[in-house]
């Protein structure tokens, strides 16, 4: 588990974005997971942190483009509550660990490839959070 | 309810005493409500206390249903024994009993309590009451004028009342007052507008000394 | 004429039905004497009495009453402003009987500036009385001759009683929120005992006009002696700033657009305020004008002379 990235995507525009990337070639390293949510508006900020408290080096909250939401503002939600855990981070010093939000188009594998593995880079090469 | 907020993550670990085992306690009453203290915030920043660059011996965490009332507490002696230093995520009054009730153990406050007041919507809580001990909400169509009034007037508004706006922050603040004024105009009761209403009796707020209320009827 | 309630020669002067003439020194934020000295200097002579404002905007400066002391003993009257924002009513009793003691006459009775628009935005506030119940309980001091409490004004059971006899004035805003209200508000001030009122600065001559008049179909102008505010234009920035960011000034459209097409602004602010005197005095209801030319103090004269309105009258 350690060193591990956590993908907790949405069931809808995140999942497409991920089987797009697939599809196209582009597959993510091991290290990666994933976890599904009907909604990243609903993801729940206990089982975020404890994965990072658990060993992950960093999560990442994948919902859809941002115009695009299916249940209207809920990755928007989710980008308010990432942003709020984001700086209760910077704030108590930790490193080595992150918390990012990123909205995914279905169409876009390459980029939501490069994007998801540079946020892992950024940790694992100097030990900091973006 | 008592609404309050939790401080800043990093004065919460300039509180907390470096290589200790702590405890944190949420309270499952107000804080609960406002988001700031209930079992989740409990666990959300247990997990950013061990996360974080300052390193203590063990952090436990746990919520009761409210840290004002003794027989709540007791419940949790044991945990609180084992513990060397609590971190209450309660307000104020809750912080305070805990630490009446374990006066040898250090109970740090997690949150700063901000006031009485209601929720407005999603996120979104309001100061309504200071506890004056005077309520004055007959006369004022159910709106007080100490805490939505900036400067606590009671023979408002001032001359600092533009477009139903307090100067004081002219995009986000009523004008008391004028809230006052509308309500009392809709109700055909502008009339109460007019007598002059005397200084208040501050003795019965907190100015009178820290308050106590005893019911003789209800004692054992 | 009505009895005179004090020995203040403001008071003399509107009893005799003069239009009187009101200044305004706003005290140096240090010990400074020479900034009094000069605003003092620009305004003898100029004005019948000058307010001294108290902390205003909440930007400590040297108080109203220190600063009255100074400048009764250079000779010129002073009206001593009191804001319920930094004291709490014993202090507010006690600074008013010093101030009585040492020859102040005027008092303003004020709400005070929100402390978070100072220099000290952190502190306290105070506000135990507003400016309403301030007015009352100044005027019980006078004419009942008893502190807010409801003791006698005597030193002990057996000694005379030595009331503070205020000339009690306080500010007017025809421009503040809710409109309608305003005039209501004013007869509420004069409920609690007001004698004489100065507005806030005017720009907008019809709506001081209808408040005026409404104020004359109440009588309230013979219970209570209006000062008209008059603040000279100085710049163009400075009417947009008030336009913009100032809660309770209403300046016209078509005043903007006289200031932005002339080329002299500061000679166009004299005139106008000229024009706004001369109105004044033809209006019923207007007792007198309260010039507010903070900074620009040395200004007035000009004004008060071009206006035909020096030497000012000696009151009786």
């Amino acid at each position: 588990m350690a060193d591990s990235i956590l993908i907790m995507h949405c069931k809808e525009g995140a999942k497409k974005a991920l089987a797009r990337m697939t599809e196209e070639g582009y597959k993510l390293p091991a290290r990666f997971k994933t976890f599904e949510l009907p909604c990243t508006g609903s993801v729940n900020e206990v089982l975020l942190m404890e994965n990072l408290q658990n060993g992950a080096s960093g999560v990442i909250v994948l919902g859809c483009r941002r115009e695009n939401c299916k249940h209207m503002d809920g990755n928007l939600k989710a980008e308010r509550k990432v942003a709020r855990i984001k700086k209760m981070l910077s704030e108590a010093g930790v490193e080595g660990k992150f918390v990012e939000m990123v909205f995914a188009a279905p169409d876009e594998g390459k980029r939501l490839h490069d994007t998801l593995l540079r946020l892992a880079q950024e940790v694992n090469s100097e030990g900091k959070q973006k | 309810m008592i609404v309050a907020e939790q401080k800043p993550i990093n004065e919460i670990l300039d509180m907390l005493p470096e290589g200790k085992r702590i405890l944190v306690v949420g309270c499952d009453t107000c804080v609960t409500v406002c988001l700031a203290g209930g079992e989740k915030e409990v666990k959300v920043l247990s997990a950013a206390l061990r996360l974080a660059k300052k390193q203590f011996a063990e952090i436990s965490g746990m919520s009761i249903e409210r840290q004002c009332d003794r027989e709540f507490i007791d419940e949790i002696r044991e945990q609180v024994a084992a513990a060397e230093v609590v971190l209450s995520m309660a307000c104020g009054a809750g912080v305070q009993m805990m630490s009446d009730f374990f006066p040898d153990k250090p109970i740090l406050p997690a949150l700063n309590t901000l006031f009485m007041g209601s929720n407005e919507g999603a996120g979104y809580w309001m100061e309504r009451c200071l506890g004056c001990g005077d309520c004055v909400l007959d006369l004022t169509a159910g709106i007080c004028p100490r805490t939505r009034c900036s400067k606590g007037l009671m023979n408002g508004p001032c001359g600092g009342s533009e477009n139903g706006k307090c100067e004081v922050d002219p995009d986000n603040l009523d004008c008391g007052w004028n809230l006052i004024y509308q309500r009392l105009k809709s109700l055909n009761r502008l009339d109460a507008m007019m007598p002059i209403r005397p200084p208040q009796d501050w003795s019965k707020s907190h100015d009178g000394g820290p308050r106590r209320l005893i019911r003789e009827d209800v004692k054992l | 004429m009505s009895e005179l309630k004090s020995d203040s020669n403001l008071e003399k002067l509107l009893a005799k039905g003069e239009f009187v003439v009101t200044g305004e020194l706003g005290p140096p934020k240090s010990v400074d004497m020479s900034v009094l000295d000069t605003k003092i200097a620009a305004l003898s002579g100029a004005v019948d009495a000058v307010n001294i404002t108290d902390n205003q905007t909440a930007i400590v400066r040297i108080s109203s009453i220190g600063t009255a002391f100074y400048v009764m003993a250079r000779g010129l009257e002073p009206v001593v402003q009191m804001t319920c924002r930094d004291r709490n009513r014993l202090a507010i009793q006690a600074d008013l009987l010093g101030a009585y003691l040492n020859g102040a006459r005027n008092l303003l009775c004020l709400t005070g500036d929100h402390q978070s628009f100072g220099n000290h935005s952190q502190a306290k506030q105070v506000y135990d009385i507003d400016s309403m119940q301030l007015i009352y309980m100044v005027k019980q001091m006078r004419d009942e001759k008893i502190f807010q409490c409801g003791d006698e004004i005597r030193n002990n059971k057996k000694a005379e009683i030595h009331e503070p006899r205020f000339f009690i004035g306080a500010a007017a805003n025809p421009f503040a929120d809710p409109l309608e209200w305003r005039v209501s508000r004013l007869e509420k001030k004069a409920a609690a005992g007001v004698d004489f009122v100065q507005t806030q600065c005017v720009y907008d001559m019809d709506c001081f006009r209808r408040w005026i008049e409404d104020v004359v179909v109440r009588d309230l102008h013979k219970k209570v002696k209006i000062l008209a505010g008059i603040t000279p234009i100085r710049s163009l920035g400075m009417l947009r700033y008030m336009k913009s960011s100032v809660a309770g000034i209403t300046i016209p459209d078509s005043l903007i657009e006289r200031f932005e097409k002339t080329e002299d602004v500061k000679e166009e602010g004299r005139a106008f305020a000229l024009e706004q005197i001369d109105q004044f005095r033809q209006m019923e209801g207007v007792a007198g004008v309260h010039i507010m030319a903070i900074e620009a103090e040395k200004t007035v004269r000009g004004i008060v002379q071009d206006a035909g309105l020096l030497p000012r009258p000696q009151a009786a």
